[in-house]
């Protein structure tokens, strides 16, 4: 197969999903757009306060209209959606770095370093992730940076069990013996062989997890351990509108729609890259 | 030919895949008689199983699907023009059993193998109670040569070695008292040591049962000895079809020849090479209107490549009968 | 037989050393806090008298494994300190607390279980069909919708619009049963959301993966109706490993339970976790910490026995 036929399957096996697809990659680039030019986007800040337009309703000026402070909740949302891109594509980020490299680890090396790191993970996964991720919040302090830190932390079990049983299973693979056996450098066959090998695995887990951690991102918030005030993430917004559901329903609304669709979308573009590059992963990730 | 137990007639089975469409069975015509064990050879991805599992209606669908044929086994007609026609439930196991090449995933892993015979019994005697059932199953399993049957009834597949599992496959048939068996590649997944037990095997359930056999395999140096008749197959066609010797002693098609120069014989006095067939066999998502064989064939003349794809037509007494253009070449020559 | 015992052997023995582990993790929160946690717990303007008192109590002064093997004596006694937001005994907290959160958990996990079962052999026995495709987009959105918005939604829709249900508190069904029901609805449903659609998923992927498998193949080439063959031979293939996405789900519903009773004010285990955290009561979590871990590794232990009953290779073999 040409590389042009390659890339004409992986399309259409990842719009094989048909019009969920292209509005899944909608939502993300919208997404993307959202949180890389709020500041171009809207003529207010986020954190404006102004108590005349106190819980007013939609208008042309306030498209959705404002909070409890006159703040504008679409300007909120923007800089919300860049909030949830920083601290997830961050702590991801960490979390598959790490994870790789502690189960790379673990996985080629067979001492007890090996043992150590299986150990944790087991023990950390019987925490229940939720909780573990809180708890850790808390040790690290509620700031953006704390909550990546958590964040990836609490992520980091998953991919360490990936990629060891990866490593494991390439490394009994013949090829990578036939590699010892010619008296290949380890690491050599550790970068050239196991890690591209292993990449497109953790590209899919990468995707399938970013919603995952917008979401609990927006969770914290919303319980309010996580990113504090006066800060707009989602989570926060719908802990502030869910006092005046009676009277402006739309501001617990829109903020919770918001994180629905794009956890959606980087789902289903999660399952579709997975299916595009590698159909055997599906129903194991 | 008044003793045709099955007859399968221009048998079209292809595969629908997102982009392309695999043509896995391209007019395949074949029979089987009473008592006889015919064998269908070929390399893989020939479409000689797909042929075996279309007989049984066992094509995943989709992606596959059966175009078009006519089968009908002992007067039942199972598939007309394509369309099944008969309830199949009442054939499979029933008449024709069926063993596949992978003993070791064939059996449901979670079942005692008793339990899995007890069903596959009463599935088609329903008066039969689990107790007869179970005896029948143990009978069987003693029949196939498995040493302590009733302590194997009571095992689960995975404590049984891959030959001892296939054995318990052929038990299955056994128990069942089939009239036809298909064995697809029976012997592929085992060692080499009991891949003939298992064709012994093969051949005395066939004498004891009075049932007939078809072998689906690549290897012709095993079935040589056992068949009665062979068709070859190549790229989803029967290119060549006879009598074992016919096939073995005076092959007409390129590839049979081909095939019979790359099985390893052993015969100290002779210095003969392993000779292999060079290239790949095509693609069956792209074949044109030519020879599927001619970019491999070390014969071809020049009616090849400018013609249409030979027909399989009479070669020979006995049903001999050839695909290929050089066969009016030779014919010319002897006269 | 004698190979499952040790198998069983082995899990518990695991389950005792990971108790021990979480343990001494629970124990290091409040030793690896930044600057001094007697301080943060108590409030920079407190007075020295009760932050020296705090710190007796709590046995700061010793040295660390001394500290670790009192808080640890402390709790096979039962007593798990004090709370020093709410002044009370942390045991009693836990006994009035946990009833609650189970009454809420215990029945979500059941319900997603039952109904995630049936939801995944339907999609994958109609596979491709409307009922498939309607059923697998709903379980997709239940698996991305944020609970806490949903319950928001829920709230709003069935308890303000409708006025059909309460939402706000909790009430013992051993009290009244049939308030129970209205009251732990909304919160139950809602935690099933993800739990739910995780297992639905599952089973559809694992059934149409089975139906594929050899041993399938051959039951059909023996005649087997497709009724046996779905409902015994492809189920129990289907269902083993769900075991092990349970023992996942027992996990997470901690979170689910976290939102929804935070969501419908429902007093229970983790409404206090959400709590403690927001006034640094840092002894409650660790004491949380522990319970909740202790009781998800003791949910485990149990599915991994029931695996290996259900599992013959483990039975026999043990797992290899």
């Amino acid at each position: 197969m040409t590389r042009k036929d390659k890339i004409k399957q992986f399309k259409t096996t990842f719009f094989s999903r048909g019009i969920i697809s292209y509005l899944a990659v909608g939502f993300i680039a919208l997404f993307l757009i959202a949180a890389i030019f709020a500041p171009i986007l809207t003529p207010y800040k986020p954190n404006d306060m102004n108590l005349r337009n106190s819980l007013a309703t939609p208008s042309i000026k306030h498209l959705l209209g404002c909070d409890l402070h006159g703040r504008d909740v679409v300007t909120r949302l923007l800089y919300g959606a860049r909030v949830s891109l920083v601290v997830s594509v961050f702590s991801c980020d960490i979390g598959v770095m790490m994870g790789m490299a502690l189960g790379l680890i673990a996985g080629y090396t067979n001492g007890p370093l090996s043992t150590i790191i299986m150990r944790y993970v087991d023990v950390q996964l019987a925490i229940p992730p939720m909780l573990f991720t809180i708890t850790i919040g808390i040790l690290v302090g509620h700031s953006i940076l704390g909550l990546i830190f958590a964040l990836s932390f609490g992520m980091l079990p998953s991919y360490i069990r990936l990629m060891y049983g990866l490593v494991l299973s390439l490394k009994q693979s013949d090829y990578i013996t036939a590699l010892k056996f010619a008296n290949v450098k380890t690491s050599k066959i550790i970068v050239r062989h196991l890690l591209p090998n292993a990449f497109p695995t953790m590209m899919v887990t990468f995707t399938m997890n970013l919603g995952g951690t917008i979401m609990l991102e927006s969770t914290l918030s919303f319980l309010g351990i996580g990113i504090q005030q006066p800060t707009a993430t989602w989570g926060s917004m719908v802990a502030d509108g869910y006092q005046y559901i009676f009277d402006r329903p739309m501001l617990a609304f829109a903020p919770g729609l918001c994180l629905l669709l794009v956890v959606l979308a980087f789902n289903i573009a999660g399952d579709s890259l997975r299916d595009a590059i590698d159909p055997r992963l599906r129903g194991k990730l | 030919m008044g003793d045709r137990l099955l007859d399968c007639k221009n048998l079209k089975v292809s595969f629908f895949m997102t982009g392309s469409t695999v043509q896995a069975v391209r007019d395949v015509s074949f029979h089987v008689d009473r008592n006889e064990v015919v064998a269908v050879v070929g390399e893989s991805g020939c479409g000689k199983s797909v042929t075996q599992m279309s007989i049984m209606q066992l094509i995943q669908t989709p992606p596959g699907k059966i175009l078009s044929g006519d089968v009908t086994f002992d007067g039942i007609e199972l598939l007309r023009g394509g369309k099944p026609v008969a309830d199949m439930n009442q054939v499979r196991g029933n008449r024709i059993a069926m063993i596949f090449q992978e003993p070791m995933t064939s059996l449901n892993p979670v079942f005692k193998i008793g339990n899995q015979f007890v069903d596959v019994l009463r599935a088609h005697n329903k008066g039969m109670t689990k107790k007869e059932a179970w005896a029948l199953g143990a009978k069987a399993l003693d029949e196939v040569g498995i040493p302590d049957a009733e302590l194997r009834m009571r095992n689960y597949p995975f404590e049984l070695s891959g030959g001892m599992r296939q054995r318990v496959l052929i038990a299955f048939a056994v128990a069942c008292q089939a009239d036809l068996i298909i064995a697809d590649e029976p012997t592929t997944a085992l060692d080499v040591t009991v891949q003939a037990q298992v064709m012994e095997l093969l051949m005395d359930i066939k004498k004891k049962n009075n049932s007939s056999i078809v072998i689906v395999t690549h290897n012709l140096g095993l079935v040589s000895r056992y068949a009665d008749r062979i068709y070859v197959m190549y790229a989803g066609q029967i290119v060549e079809s006879g009598t074992s010797e016919q096939i073995l002693t005076n092959p007409q098609h390129p590839y049979t020849r081909g095939l019979l120069n790359a099985v390893p014989q052993i015969q100290a006095d002779k210095k003969s090479d392993l000779v292999p067939i060079e290239g790949a066999p095509p693609s069956l998502a792209k074949l044109d209107d030519k020879c599927s064989f001619l970019p491999r064939c070390s014969e071809k003349c020049d009616r090849c490549s400018t013609e249409a794809c030979p027909v399989l037509r009479k070669a020979g007494e006995d049903g001999h009968m050839v695909a290929c253009h050089l066969l009016d070449k030779e014919v010319r020559n002897e006269e | 037989m004698n190979s499952y015992i040790k198998y069983i052997g082995k899990r518990i023995l695991l389950s005792f050393l990971t108790i021990f582990a979480i343990s001494i993790f629970a124990f290091l929160i409040v030793h690896l806090m930044p600057g001094d946690p007697v301080r943060t717990m108590l409030g920079y303007e407190s007075d020295q008298a009760a932050v020296d008192a705090l710190r007796e109590e709590l046995h700061l002064n010793k040295p660390l494994p001394v500290q670790y093997y009192l808080w640890i004596k402390g709790i096979f006694q039962g007593n798990f300190g004090r709370s020093v937001l709410l002044g009370t005994d942390i045991a009693g907290l836990v006994k009035e607390k946990l009833p609650v959160s189970l009454w809420l958990t215990v029945p979500s996990i059941t319900l997603s279980v039952i109904f995630g079962i049936i939801i995944g052999i339907v999609c994958a026995t109609h596979r491709g069909s409307a009922i498939d495709q309607t059923l697998t987009v709903i379980m997709t959105t239940m698996n991305g919708i944020p609970i806490f918005w949903i319950g928001i939604l829920f709230i709003y829709l069935f308890g303000v619009k409708l006025r059909w249900l309460p939402f706000v508190g909790f009430v013992s069904p051993l009290e009244n049963f049939g308030e129970y029901i209205k009251h732990a609805l909304m919160p139950i449903i809602i935690c099933s959301f993800r739990p739910l659609s995780s297992i639905a998923r599952q089973v559809r992927t694992n059934m149409l993966d089975v139906i594929n498998q050899d041993y399938i193949r051959t039951a059909k080439a023996y005649g087997i109706s497709l009724r046996k063959m779905r409902y015994k031979y492809a189920l129990k293939n289907v269902l083993i490993p769900i075991i092990t996405l349970i023992a996942l789900q027992v996990r997470s519903i901690v979170g689910g339970s976290l939102l929804a009773e935070q969501v419908f004010s429902v007093p229970g285990i983790s409404r206090l976790i959400t709590q403690s955290v927001l006034n640094n009561d840092f002894l409650v979590i660790q004491a949380l910490v522990l319970v909740i871990s202790f009781f998800v590794v003791f949910a485990n232990l149990l599915l991994d026995i029931a695996y290996g009953i259900v599992d013959p290779r483990i039975r026999i073999n043990g797992g290899k």
